[in-house]
Formats: C-alpha cells, structure tokens, sequence
C-alpha cells in the first residue's frame, strides 16, 4: 500500500531549483535517479560524441570538409552530397539527408539558380552573403561556421551548401517530414463541437491553436528537451491571464527533465508531476485544440510535444477529469445533467462491487429481505465465497478490456463477442459464479467506461480492487476506510500547487459553478479563481431580450395577405 | 526506516490473510424470518439438550416454564430468481423448526446446535407470542431481542391465541416466503390506517415509559392461509390484560391521532337507511388537569369520514348528512367512552395519560404517585371523559 | 502562488465542528439523560453555552499570538519550565482521549456491526487512518476536515428528520426535569463538555490562518454549528425514547438509526449509511487529536521528523485503546479523563489570558 507522504508544494519548488542548480552546473545529478546518485555518480546523459570531438571551424578548403562530413555520413543510404559550379564557375556543394529534405525544392530553388545565377560584380562581397542576399529567395536561411553546428542541421533535415574558398557555409530549410492529415480524435470524440485533433508535428498543432486564439498575448515559447532526441517542447500560455508563478514552476519543471529521449507527452507528464507514486493524473492530457485553447484561457499552462498528438495541460484537479469540452458546447441543463451521469458513473465503478461484496458477505440485513432470499438462490451451487467470485469476475474484465484494446479492429468485435458470452452466459450456466454477480460486475465496468478521461478511469479501476478486499476482510468497516483511504490520498495531492479536490475542498463557491454542475454562462463570469489568473473577468453582461413582440408573426400575416 | 515498513506491510498483509472473521456467505446463514414462541406442553419437556446448562434445570431454580419456540427459515433454493413462473407446482419454500428451551436464547441455542448454518436474525420479521406467555409477561422474552445487534427494530411483534406455532405456518399461495407475507400484512394495515405503527422498537418504548401502556396487535389464522387482525392486546405494565375488537382499533387510533384513518362503521338513520363511514382522518387534543389533588382528562377527538355505502334508501342530501353526523356522534361518545372505561377496569393506561400528567404537572406526579403502581391505582377511578366530533367530507362519486 | 499553508475561516469553523461531531454522539444522549432526565436539553444548552466561553477565550488567545500555537506561547506566558509542563499535559490528555475514543468506536463496530471481528482490528484500521496523513502541511489537515464535514453532517440529519413523527411531546416535559438538582443540572451540562472539550485542537491551528483575527468568529460559528448538531440529536433522541428506554441502551443514536423506516425501500434499513458517515465523523475527530499530540510533540522537541512521532504515537494509542477490560470500565476512564478536559478548555486558557495580560506577554502581530 502506498504511504501518503507529501512534501507540498513549497518542498517541492526548492527541490526542483536545487535540481536545476545541480543540472546546470554539470554535477551529475538526474531528478529521475536522485537516490541512485548517493551511492554510485551516474553521469548525466553526455552529448553526442562525434559533436564534441568535431568542433573545428569550416575550413575554406571544399576537399577538407567533404572529408570530414564523409567521415560521419557517408555509411548512411539516404545520405546525399551533390557537386556542382556555383555560377558556372566555383566549385560547390549541397550536402543533405534525402529522406528528410523535399528533392524537388532543392533542384527547382537551390541547384537551379545557383548554376545559371549572375556572378558577384563586386569581389570585395562575400559569396555567401550575396546568394542569400541576391540569389536564393529561402526565408528560412543561416550562414554558419562551426562544422559542430553543420552536421547538427544535417541531422536534423538541412540542406547545406559549401563553397570552394569560403569560411562559410549556408543553411537552407528544405525540411520535408511526413505527416498524417487531421482528424477528429479517436480518443476524445464528440457528438457536437469541433472535429479537429491534433498530429504529431508540432507546428501542425501550434498552428491549430493559433488560428483559434489570433491576439498577441497568446505566447508559445520553445525549448528543446532530451539528449538524444531534441523533442521540441513547446510552453503555450496567455500572457496576460497565466499566474506568473505558475509559469515559473512550469518552465523550471521542464528544464530540469533530463533524459537522453522524449518518445511522446506522456515522459514529460511524469518529469513534471507532483506525485510521482500516485495513481491519480495530475496532468491533463488532450488531443482536441479546442479543449487546450479552453483551458489557456482559464489561465492553465498547455504544453505540446513534438511527435505527440497529446497536448499536456497544468494544473489538473480531479474536476477537471470528468469534464469534456463538450460541456460548454452543449446548453447548460444537458451538460449539468451529463455530468451528475459521469459523476455517478465514476462512484459506481469506484464503490459498487465492493459494496455489494459488503452487503452479501457482511450485512445481509441491509437489504430488504425479498432480495436476500432471491440472492441466496441465485449463488445455489456457487462453490465460492462472493469476494472471490467478485474478484475473478472483475479481473477477468480487466483482461478483456485489454485485450480489446490492443486487438486489431477486425479481431475485436470477434473477440468481445466471445467474451461477453463466456463471462456472461456460460459462467453463471457453469455454476461459477451467481448472475447477480455478473449484473453487479457489468454496471461497475460500464460505469469506468463513461468517464471521459481514461487515466482517471483506470484510476478508478485500480483502487476498485483495494477496497474489494478491504470490504471481503472487514465488512462495511473495510468499506469506509477504503474510501477514506482514497479520499485521503485525493485530498493531500496537489498539481502545480493546487489543491487536487478543488473545488470540493478547499471549498470555492465561484469554482463550484463549474463542476459537477455547469451554470449557465452568465453565472460563470470570473475565471476559476484556483488558478490565480491574473485577468479575472471572462464574462460581460447577458443580453437582454428586446422583442416586444412576435415580429415575425405580422410578417407571415403580410404574407398571407399578398 | 524501510525495514520498519517491510515489518508493517507483513503485519498488514497477515491481517488480510488471517481476516474475514465475520465473512458468512447467504448460503451459511440460516435466514430467520419468523419466531413463534409457545409455552411448552408438559411431556416435550424432556427434549432440552443441555445445550446451555447442566443436567437438573435451569438455574435459578424457580424459573420452570418451558418455551417451545417454532422458527421459519428461508430454503434459498426453492425459490426461483427473478420473476415467477406460472404453472409450475408451488413448493414448499420455508423451512419450519421447532426447538425447546427455559428461555429465548436457550431455544435459539439448542436450535443452533442442531443446524449447520449460523442462525441469523437480520431479516427476523415477525414474531408471534403466545397469548398464554403476554399473559404471564413478557420482559423475559424482550431482552435477549433488544440484546441481540442483528434483531432489527421495525420487526413486528404479535399475539396469538391459538398456538403460535400455527400462525407462523400460515402458508399463502402468492407470496414465496410465507413470514414474509405476514409482515407485509401487518405494515400494509399501517398504511391502511388499520394498525398503530407499534413495531419492536415503539413497543418497547411504551412498554418501559412511565405511565404509559403497551398495545400488540392480535392476529388469527385463517385459513391456514392468511392472518386477520383481529385485536389489540393491551397491557398494564408487563402484563397483557384484555383485548379489543378490530373496530376497537380504530378508536385507538382516533384517540391517539394517528392517521391515515382507516376503519369504517356501519350506521343507521330514522327513515331504516344504512350508511357506512369510513374515516380518513383523525385528530386528537389531550387536556389533562389536576385540581385539589386529583386528576383529570379530556379527549377531544374529531373524525373527518366519507360516505361509502348507501343501502336500502337512495335520498342522500345536506340534512340527511347532519343527521348522520349527529348519529355518529352520539354512537361514537358511547362506545368511545364504554371502551375507555374497560381500559380504566384493567388499569391500563395505553392512552399515555399517566406520562401526560407527569409532564405536565411533575410536582404533583412526584409527591402523590411516583410510581407506575400507584398511578394504575388513580388511574382506575379517575375522571376521563373522550368527546368525539365526527364530520363527513364528502360521498364518493354519487350525489344521492 | 500563495502559501499553501494557510486555512481560511470557512475550513478553520469546519476543523471545530468536524472535531466536536464525533465518537461520543452515539452514547451521548445516554449519559446527559442519567444525570439529569427530562433536562437534558436545556442542560445540554447550558453545557454548550459554557464551552462557547472556552472557544472564545482560546481564539482570543490565539489572536493575542498569531503567530505561535499554544505550546509555544504556553511557553511564553508560563516560563519555559511550567509551559513545557502543561503542554506535556495537554499532549498527553489527547493522546489518552484519542485512545479511549479509539476504544469506544472499536466497542461500538464490535458490539454493532463486526461481532466476532477482534477488537484490536477496528482499532489498528482507524489508527492507521490517521497516521497515514501527512501533518507535514496544515492546509491538508484543513481540507480534508473541510471534505467531510458535510459527509458526516447530511446523514445524521437523514436519520434525524424522519424520526420526528416519532417524538412524543410527553417524553420532553418537563424541560427542567424531575426533581433535578442545581448538582445534577450541573453534572449534567459537564457531560456535554466533556463530549466536546476536544475543540482545543484549534489553539494549534490558528496561526496557520490567512487572517487569524477572524478566528473568534469563524471559531464560535464552527461551535455553534457543532453545538446545534450535538442539541438536536439529544433533543430528538430524548423524544422518541423517553428518559427511561434511553437509559436502557448503550448508543441510543444508534438505536434511532435503526428505527428509521426509509421509504421505497432500496436500503431495509438507514443504520448503515449512519454508520458509515459516522465513521468519517469518527475519524476526522480522531485526526484532530492526533494531529494536536504529533504537532505538539515535534514543536516541543523542535523537529521536523513527523513520521517518527506517528509511529511512537501510533503504538502508545492503540496500547492505552487495549487497557480498559471491558466497555463499562473504558467508559468509567472515559468520564475521568474528559473531567480533566473541562478543566483544559475552560479555566486553564482563561488563566493563560489572564496571565499574559498581567504579564504584558504578546505575540508579534502580522
């Protein structure tokens, strides 16, 4: 079981800074392997080798380069070096990796021009000045030195050209990667509202947002995170709404993680989480635009990964988990209603199973007496306890429930077919486990499905099993501690410094409006307070009706006339 | 520090191993839905086990009656799940023990000796006494109930005059679990405003206030099928006294206010036509006095009824109302106090007129009488005079 | 961000009732009643009325010191030998009362729920609650009172309000009772604060407020609220049950419970939604004791390792929860250890006040 400790937040900033101390510093000291480092030094992740040992200035001799960057390179199939006469005259080359960089961009715009481009009139003018000056018309363009810096754009999709005699070389951003169109995202789907989702390229997403949220104050900062992979990491805030502090604690977060790869959202989601041991999210993810643009403006932090269609958002409260963006698509007496469902669902996939274990086992008085009889009935012949039919059957679902995920689509129908059959009929036909059992099972797994966010549902799932057994052990008193167990847990966690239960507790009566309610939109006139957003109004007046009368009714009376 | 959490989590984890002390499955309880208990004929004697004492008796010597309680458990397997099936042969779904013992928890010992299953009290719902047993009293029966964590305080306790056993065999051919239908019985005469809701845990409640009396409901065996109320036991202290009638019931509950009304009197007028009154809804005001040391009650009862039935005349109209009125008045003044009076003969106070005083004039109640005793002794010859107002409402659908 | 450490007035009243509803409301009825009768409400009043000048005077200290917590200004006020002295006492009251309590509850599942379950089960689990929570920061300490105040409260009432057409007016009268002395009147009015001496827990809370000058008020609506609670009950128990029947039983709440015919008849009976949130209440009062010894014992020896003390608290409350034989001896020690904590909530604060202003003690203000 796992002892709630908690070193708050305050606790935590300080660690995160002595980390950050550390990092920079070049101590070597990982926030991921802290306890590791007292007893051996593991040193941090090291650069790539062959940067260190080449940091040599481009030398003006064309032959000398070509070795050195053939040295790296030229094992690679995709590996490309073109010569070729600048202007008919100077010996030149492009260097490139063809699987990144489009071919049709580099004949067309480079090769192209530069072969039949005028020659400089003036030779006091450096050549490579003048083609990015005078020649090539790429926005995108770097003249660089240091023959470290040159192999590190190769690598990551640059053209280059070199030029016999020159000091410099230039960077071209031809860069062409492959990218799957948008769609509406599987995970989160609606019924009602936008039906755009996020890609893996980053500027894809950043793009997605930015057309949703046209105004200057809409900041996306960058920073590279990981070793080995570079993943871009991309910081989206407002700047006039974000709590600075918040801002701080994120960036510091981020800049701490030190990992050699960053494979999607969900490495940096644990980097910068408070409680690593818990097994509650404390970071949203999404892959809708809308819901992220949402929640900016509510005065979060999103945070986007390059490779991931996962967008994170911070802070995360538990109120957050059972909402969807849907919501506020929605008029609000639906959205309140669906929510209540979603809440319900979620206490009963949490509750249900082990309280019936409670009442079957423990306290058969609590039910009236007509059911415990039929009850009795149906577990003739069931040769065992409730707990352990209880236990055997949710697990069963669980295995189920995996692998129907992890089955190709085709599979899958087959599959849960034969699974409802087997756990459902022919278990209760075999005298294995009582049918009201089954019933009690089936609402428990459905209610964890209606939850909108999937890692809080299997959550969910997972704390099901601990009060199982606690109630199979101590009856209804096994039940309340459970509970009180997770409760307890819930309560003492916290996201970036936000209490995890608000707005339950600590109590927030402006935050209450938009929980497992959703008031109207002229109730919600401030931003959640719990975020401490610095521009607070969201909200003007409601607009009055100003029709005296059915106008439209006289029209059609004018109408019928003619 | 980890060591200390490594000792903890195997403390905690042999507490889940050794665990489920109180863990019985439905299967492993023997469901008890009804009790009969009966005083035991003098040749079954014999048959106690010495389950809870030695051989020569029960000790403390003078204690000699010998209860034999009938218990009803619940056969889970007989009884189909979900909805039922017509046509098929309706089995026998109840299961009828019978076990001898000096007192309650002897019985129910003796009886859990003979069975594999733990005896289970949770959805006890009925309980049937002998009248022979209220008669003698019935504190010795109470306690091991009120004791006993699982006995549930809704559960009903009746009288029987026949053996109790037989009631408890009452077997109905629509309800599954016989005990079952007799209580359902029993809380739907509540809603029909037929029983005072005098369940365990009211029962016991005036049964130890001072000056206040007790009242259980008489049930009858018809048919070996189905029970009828056919009374009210009342008490004076621990002891049944008397009886009333099923329309004594009603008086009851129009004395003590409760509501819905319920019971329906036949009554005639001058012309030779019949009415029937049902009423719906009873009101009662107590004033109780105590002057130059002696005390005295008013009741002042107001009965709002409906016409029901009409027959052998068709004329019903606004006079013939007020003269219905008027009769039911007079008749219910009569039998209202007549009743009133047998309670005063029996000294039982079931009306809570000895707790009224004592609220309202404790200086008295605690220089004159004190005790339950000497309050049976005023009580008996004290004035209490019962008014009852009785108005018609209404006729139902037809306006003759 | 703001400090996280800071409680508002809305959870600082929330900490008083939370800590007030708990253990002793089952049996609570019981023992007014054997003292007074019919009294028992206007004695409860009383009682209530008495404590409130404790909560007053103790959220006027509080205010005096904003910044320290009694054990430090205990210190300050009484010297550091006779403060330390005290604040051994105090710490070592509510470890006893923790225990006790612990006991009673443990007495109440074992007789009421789990009989054969071993007693030093329910002991062990609701221990275990407690010390599994981080005192590390006060502010989760405040939430999670904060969460179930009205888990425990909206049950309570459930059960309560359909049991009204149950009161008979003749078990209420006469409101003063039968020949009930000023003595018994007065014993009976101790037994209400000896059920709620345990809100002193506050005196350790106050400088953790955002405003502590607000504490009077916040402190003296949390009571009257847990007043109200612990009133109605007695009220409502004393009239359905009439001062004789009450006396009968152990836990008459309890019993109320189980007389609640709730209709449409999901549940056959309400007691064990009343138990369950009578656990959380259970809980969260023991928390506040627990909290107050572990606090208070690593601001007496100036340290930070709190898991420590858990552990060595742990053990020595679930001993003194093993040391009464059976449920009429621990309800004897019961009676005398909370005689003591009378004396703690009412005439040791004002003495504390009393001397700091003759002293001319204060603490620095915000």
């Amino acid at each position: 079981m796992e002892i709630v400790y908690d070193y708050g937040y305050l606790s935590h900033t300080t660690h995160a800074i002595s980390k950050t101390i550390a990092w920079k510093e070049g101590m070597n000291m990982s926030p991921f392997f802290k306890k590791r480092t007292k007893k051996n030094k593991v040193p941090t992740i090291p650069e790539s080798k062959i940067l260190e040992n080449s940091t040599k200035i481009i030398s003006p001799k064309l032959e000398d380069n070509i070795y050195e960057i053939n040295k790296i390179f030229q094992k690679n199939m995709d590996f490309l070096i073109r010569k070729f006469n600048l202007f008919g005259k100077t010996p030149a080359v492009l260097i490139c990796l063809k699987s990144l960089v489009s071919t049709e961009k580099i004949d067309r715009d480079i090769i192209k021009l530069l072969q039949e481009g005028e020659p400089l009139s003036d030779p006091s003018q450096q050549v490579t000045q003048y083609i990015i000056n005078n020649i090539l018309y790429f926005s995108d363009v770097k003249e660089v030195s240091e023959l470290s810096s040159f192999i590190k754009a190769i690598s990551s999709g640059k053209a280059l050209i070199l030029i016999e005699g020159e000091e410099y070389g230039i960077e071209l951003d031809v860069v062409e990667k492959e990218k799957r169109s948008i769609e509406e995202p599987a995970t989160e789907r609606v019924v009602r509202g936008p039906r755009d989702g996020f890609i893996e390229q980053i500027m894809t997403n950043i793009s997605l947002l930015r057309y949703r949220l046209p105004v200057p104050e809409f900041q996306i900062e960058e920073t590279e995170v990981g070793k080995r992979t570079r993943t871009k990491v991309a910081i989206c805030y407002m700047d006039d709404i974000v709590s600075e502090d918040l801002l701080k604690e994120v960036k510091m977060r981020i800049d701490a993680i030190n990992i050699d790869s960053i494979l999607d959202a969900g490495y940096i989601e644990q980097f910068i989480q408070d409680r690593p041991n818990s097994p509650f999210p404390q970071v949203q993810n999404t892959e809708r635009p809308d819901k992220v643009i949402g929640n900016i403006l509510e005065g979060r932090v999103a945070i986007l990964i390059d490779g991931s269609p996962f967008a994170l958002i911070v802070p995360a409260t538990f109120n957050q988990f059972y909402q969807t963006s849907e919501d506020y698509y929605e008029r609000w007496i639906i959205s309140s209603f669906v929510r209540i469902v979603r809440m319900a669902a979620l206490i009963f996939s949490l509750t249900f199973s082990s309280f019936y274990i409670t009442v079957l086992s423990f306290h058969p008085e609590l039910i009236p007496a007509n059911f415990v009889v039929a009850a009795a009935s149906g577990r003739q012949g069931v040769p065992f306890p409730v707990i352990f039919e209880v236990l055997v059957m949710e697990f069963a679902m669980e295995i189920l429930r995996e692998a129907t995920v992890r089955m190709p689509q085709q599979v899958g129908g087959a599959l849960s077919i034969v699974g409802v059959l087997v756990v459902g009929q022919a278990a209760v036909q075999a005298g294995f486990v009582s049918p009201i059992t089954v019933v009690i099972i089936a609402l428990s797994t459905i209610g964890s499905f209606a939850t909108p966010s999937y890692n809080a549902a299997t959550a969910f799932r997972m704390l099901r099993f601990l009060l199982i057994i606690l109630a199979g052990t101590f009856g209804l008193l096994g039940l309340a501690v459970g509970i009180m167990l997770v409760l307890n847990h819930m309560l003492s966690l916290r996201s970036f410094g936000i209490p995890y239960m608000t707005p339950f507790s600590p109590g927030n009566i402006k935050s209450l409006k938009d929980s497992i309610f959703r008031a109207p939109f002229y109730w919600l006139k401030e931003r959640p307070a719990e975020n401490h957003v610095r521009d607070a109004q969201r909200i003007g007046k409601k607009v009055k009706d100003t029709t005296k009368n059915n106008f439209l009714d006289n029209n059609g009376g004018d109408f019928d006339e003619t | 520090m980890k060591k200390l959490f490594i000792i903890i989590f195997f403390c905690i984890s042999s507490l889940f191993l050794t665990g489920c002390w109180d863990r019985y499955e439905l299967e492993e309880r023997a469901n008890i839905l009804g009790l009969a208990v009966d005083i035991a004929e003098e040749e079954e004697g014999n048959s106690v086990p010495n389950v809870t004492h030695e051989e020569g008796g029960y000790p403390g010597n003078d204690k000699d009656t010998l209860y034999k309680v009938t218990a009803q458990l619940a056969i889970p397997g007989k009884i189909k799940l979900g909805p039922e099936k017509g046509g098929e042969e309706s089995q026998k779904t109840a299961w009828v023990l019978e076990s001898y013992g000096y007192t309650m928890k002897d019985a129910m010992a003796n009886l859990q000796q003979q069975l594999a299953e733990k005896i289970y009290y949770g959805h006890l719902q009925i309980i049937v006494v002998n009248k022979k047993i209220v008669e003698e009293d019935i504190t010795d029966i109470n306690d091991f109930l009120k004791r006993e964590y699982e006995v549930r305080r809704t559960a009903w306790m009746v009288v029987s005059e026949e053996a109790a056993s037989n009631i408890i065999q009452a077997a109905p051919p629509l309800e599954t679990v016989p005990s079952l239908y007799l209580s359902n019985t029993l809380d739907n005469s509540v809603r029909l405003g037929k029983l005072p809701r005098e369940f365990f845990g009211k029962f016991w409640v005036d049964l130890s206030d001072i000056g206040v009396d007790a009242v259980l409901p008489i049930v009858k065996n018809i048919d070996n099928d189905r029970i009828m109320v056919s009374g009210l036991a009342y008490f004076k202290g621990d002891k049944m006294v008397g009886r009333t009638n099923p329309l004594q019931i009603g008086q009851y509950l129009a004395v003590k206010g409760q509501n819905p009304g319920g019971y329906s009197v036949a009554i005639a007028t001058e012309d030779g036509a019949n009415y029937m009154v049902e009423s719906y809804e009873r009101n009662s005001k107590f004033k109780v006095k105590v002057t130059n040391g002696k005390p005295s009650a008013f009741i002042n009862v107001e009965i709002n009824g409906m016409i029901e039935e009409e027959t052998q005349s068709n004329n019903l109209s606004e006079e013939k109302l007020y003269e219905i009125e008027q009769k039911l008045c007079e008749l219910s003044d009569k039998v209202f106090n007549e009743f009133k009076e047998k309670l005063q003969q029996n000294q039982s106070d079931i009306y809570a007129i000895g707790a009224r005083i004592r609220a309202q004039y404790p200086k008295y109640w605690n220089d004159e009488v004190k005790t339950d005793e000497k309050w049976s002794e005023i009580y008996k010859d004290m004035d209490i005079q019962i008014k009852v107002d009785f108005k018609i409402k209404g006729s139902g659908m037809e306006w003759k | 961000m703001k400090h996280s450490d800071s409680i508002s007035s809305i959870q600082f009243a929330s900490i008083v009732t939370g800590t007030m509803v708990g253990i002793s409301l089952l049996g609570l009825p019981r023992f007014v009643v054997q003292e007074v009768g019919n009294a028992a409400p206007i004695a409860s009043l009383f009682g209530i009325l008495c404590s409130l000048v404790g909560v007053v005077v103790v959220t006027m200290l509080g205010k005096k010191f904003p910044k320290q917590t009694i054990i430090s200004y205990n210190k300050i006020v009484l010297g550091k030998f006779l403060g330390n002295f005290f604040n051994i006492i105090l710490i070592v009251f509510f470890l006893l009362l923790m225990g006790l309590e612990t006991r009673q509850f443990a007495e109440v599942m074992v007789g009421a729920l789990l009989p054969s379950t071993p007693i030093q089960v329910s002991i062990f689990l609701i221990i275990f609650l407690c010390s599994v929570i981080s005192f590390q920061n006060v502010s989760s300490f405040a939430f999670i009172h904060f969460f179930y105040l009205p888990l425990s409260i909206i049950p309570l009432f459930l059960v309560l309000i359909p049991s009204f057409r149950d009161i008979e007016i003749y078990h209420l009268l006469p409101i003063f009772g039968h020949n009930v002395s000023i003595n018994d009147f007065l014993n009976g009015s101790l037994r209400i604060g000896q059920a709620i001496s345990n809100f002193l827990v506050i005196a350790m809370i106050i400088p953790y407020m955002k405003n502590p000058n607000k504490s009077v008020k916040s402190g003296v609506w949390g009571f009257l609220l847990g007043g109200l609670i612990v009133f109605s009950l007695i009220t409502i128990t004393l009239g359905v049950f009439g001062e004789v029947t009450i006396l009968e039983m152990f836990w008459p709440a309890l019993v109320l419970g189980r007389m609640v015919q709730v209709p449409g008849e999901v549940l056959a009976r309400i007691d064990a939604i009343l138990i369950i949130s009578w656990i959380f209440a259970v809980f969260t009062s023991l928390l506040s004791y627990f909290f107050f010894s572990v606090r208070g014992i690593a601001e007496m020896l100036n340290t930070e390792k709190h898991r420590v003390i858990k552990i060595i608290g742990f053990l020595a409350v679930f001993c003194i929860a093993l040391i009464p034989q059976n449920i009429y001896e621990m309800y004897d020690y019961i009676l005398k250890i909370t005689t003591v904590g009378v004396l703690l909530i009412i005439p040791y604060p004002l003495l504390i006040l009393m001397i700091a202003k003759l002293r001319k003690k204060k603490g620095d203000t915000i």
